[in-house]
């Protein structure tokens, strides 16, 4: 990985080539939306304390194969989103772009399935108003997947900024790489706030 | 009246509406706590138990409700024309931008008005009116609270992209307050949920439907009103602002001409980032 | 491309994935019945794995482990903070 940019603030003898990552503001961001998943997580485990029967029960109707699929999609296209930064970096826009393309389809997969999940459950009489634990599975895996969407947008601006890149030289901190690592830092966020509910919810314990 | 009087009254406003964004936090946010209506019974409490409650702090409600509806409602109002008109001076010049945030702040300044009004109606008749029907207003306050979240998601979506925009250059808003932004309005879905549940953390007093949206809109306008107290002293003497910087004519192609990043950078950290 | 590809953060993704495949059998695999053990001793394993996992998205691939110091560390926290809470649900309530 390619360190040091102009935005660098050493913080200490030695952290010279330390960085933030992107922008400063995007991992407030991230922090933020992550504090608050962590607020619905913690809610989550307590219902699911005081209500073990019903929760183990409910997750029965769970398949734990499509949770299964969803993270490795969501992991790979991760990865790829990985390769895309290093390329862009490198100043390989075109193989950068064909990278985040394959992220994209990854992710786009990820939520048409989600469809075929929601609609298998809802033929089968499983709604939000069930009962508790799937008031916090829709809820949950809802407000990811709108995360996710949005993430799509992100993916596809990504795409834009590297394109605008200039080609095959080694790329410096300008704007568009900054915007560029903002981009993949959400999208990592997705994935791994979906590693939790993965967790939470396919995982039958 | 001379030109320059009528520009020194604009600018002091100016200053002063930045400061309503924190007397709205602090009246509108002490008047609800004083009413007593927190934190807030669940939507599934029996509307007898409901109304001897309302019954027994209903001055509370009225005194909190005047304060809410004296500050709560008018600074709101202000502060949110000074964030457009700042937003339009020194971020980005667009026009639709600046009218989006000038008809969301009176939205919310009305939609504040109404849940004053009502909330002291129900209280003023509390103790005459049929239990169910004190109920059924009890959920209005709330519901004008949360559920027309959408406009307000399109203000701090449109403030974001404003900041961010190539226009923008720090002088008075710092990018790290678009992400702010984005995250206050990413997190106005919640409001939806209020209407389907009775009790839970989804439901119109629940830990995430009514405290995270309503928690983060007030944090929101808060980071943002202080950001705009701070950021006075880089203007108040008259700086580039937006409508003074040349649009980039040139895609984002190659280094950019004309602002380096250790500009924006001196920027920042003139406006205490 | 190939030099693109050997570098660490697809070490990690493969790291990543066998422990999702692991989690996987230790709760739906087993011929579905997954692990016999105490619900509570499964819940440890699954949150504790899902965080290790949370850590090196964290770390690798969102670059945090050459972020500034106190950056890396906030979100450490985090990880730790609330894989905590979540695991002492179990035991506790």
């Amino acid at each position: 990985m390619v360190a040091s940019e102009a935005i660098s603030r050493p913080t200490a003898v030695g952290t010279a080539m330390r960085r933030v990552p992107g922008e400063p503001g995007i991992w407030i961001f991230v922090l933020l939306d992550m504090t608050i998943f962590a607020e619905m997580f913690g809610i989550f485990a307590w219902y699911r304390a005081e209500n073990s029967e019903l929760f183990r029960a409910s997750q029965g109707a769970v398949n734990p194969l499509y949770g299964l699929i969803y993270t490795l999609l969501l992991l790979s296209s991760s990865w790829c989103v990985v390769m895309a930064v290093s390329a862009a970096r490198k100043g390989s826009t075109a193989l950068s772009s064909e990278f985040v393309l394959w992220g994209l389809g990854f992710g786009a997969a990820f939520a048409v399935i989600k469809f075929f999940e929601y609609a298998g459950k809802f033929s089968a009489g499983i709604t939000p108003l069930t009962n508790e634990f799937f008031m916090f599975y829709f809820v949950m895996t809802v407000v990811h997947l709108l995360h996710a969407s949005v993430g799509l947008g992100v993916l596809l601006y990504m795409r834009k900024q590297i394109l605008a890149l200039p080609q095959r030289a080694p790329v410096d901190s300008s704007r568009g790489m900054r915007m560029i690592e903002v981009s993949a830092i959400y999208w990592h966020m997705v994935d791994l706030l979906w590693i939790v509910l993965f967790a939470l919810f396919y995982l039958k314990g | 009246m001379r030109p320059d009087e009528n520009l020194g009254l604009d600018r002091r406003l100016e200053q002063l509406g930045a400061w309503s964004g924190i007397a709205w936090v602090v009246i509108c946010g002490g008047g609800f706590g004083a009413t007593g209506l927190l934190p807030v019974w669940a939507a599934s409490t029996k509307p007898a138990a409901l109304a001897a409650h309302l019954s027994d702090i209903k001055y509370q409600i009225l005194i909190g409700m005047a304060v809410v509806l004296f500050g709560g409602v008018t600074f709101l109002m202000t502060w949110s024309l000074t964030m457009g008109y700042q937003i339009k001076k020194y971020a980005n010049p667009s026009p639709l931008v600046f009218y989006v945030i000038v008809f969301v702040g009176l939205i919310g300044a009305i939609d504040g008005m109404i849940e004053g009004v009502i909330a002291s109606a129900m209280a003023f008749r509390v103790d005459t009116l049929p239990p169910d029907t004190t109920q059924l207003i009890f959920d209005l306050i709330w519901f004008l609270f949360l559920i027309p979240w959408a406009p307000f998601m399109l203000c701090q979506l449109l403030a974001g992209f404003a900041i961010l925009s190539e226009q923008n250059t720090g002088v008075m808003f710092p990018r790290w307050l678009a992400y702010v932004s984005f995250w206050a309005g990413a997190l106005e879905v919640f409001c939806t949920s209020s209407v389907f549940y009775y009790h839970g953390p989804f439901s119109y007093n629940g830990l995430v439907t009514f405290w995270v949206p309503g928690a983060s809109y007030f944090i929101w306008v808060l980071v943002f009103a202080v950001v705009q107290v701070r950021g006075w002293k880089n203007v108040k003497d008259g700086v580039p602002t937006s409508a003074d910087v040349e649009p980039d004519v040139a895609p984002a192609v190659g280094p950019r001409v004309g602002r380096t990043d250790a500009d924006r950078v001196r920027v920042e950290a003139s406006v205490g980032i | 491309m190939r030099e693109l590809v050997y570098q660490r953060a697809t070490v990690i993704f493969a790291l990543l994935v066998m422990i999702t495949g692991y989690s996987f059998w230790l709760t739906a695999g087993h011929g579905g019945a997954g692990l016999h053990e105490a619900r509570s001793i499964v819940w440890t394993q699954v949150i504790f794995l899902a965080f290790l996992k949370v850590r090196w998205v964290l770390l690798d691939f969102m670059e945090l482990r050459s972020a500034p110091t106190k950056l890396r560390l906030l979100f450490e926290a985090w990880v730790i903070g609330v894989a905590a809470c979540l695991i002492l649900t179990t035991w506790l309530v």
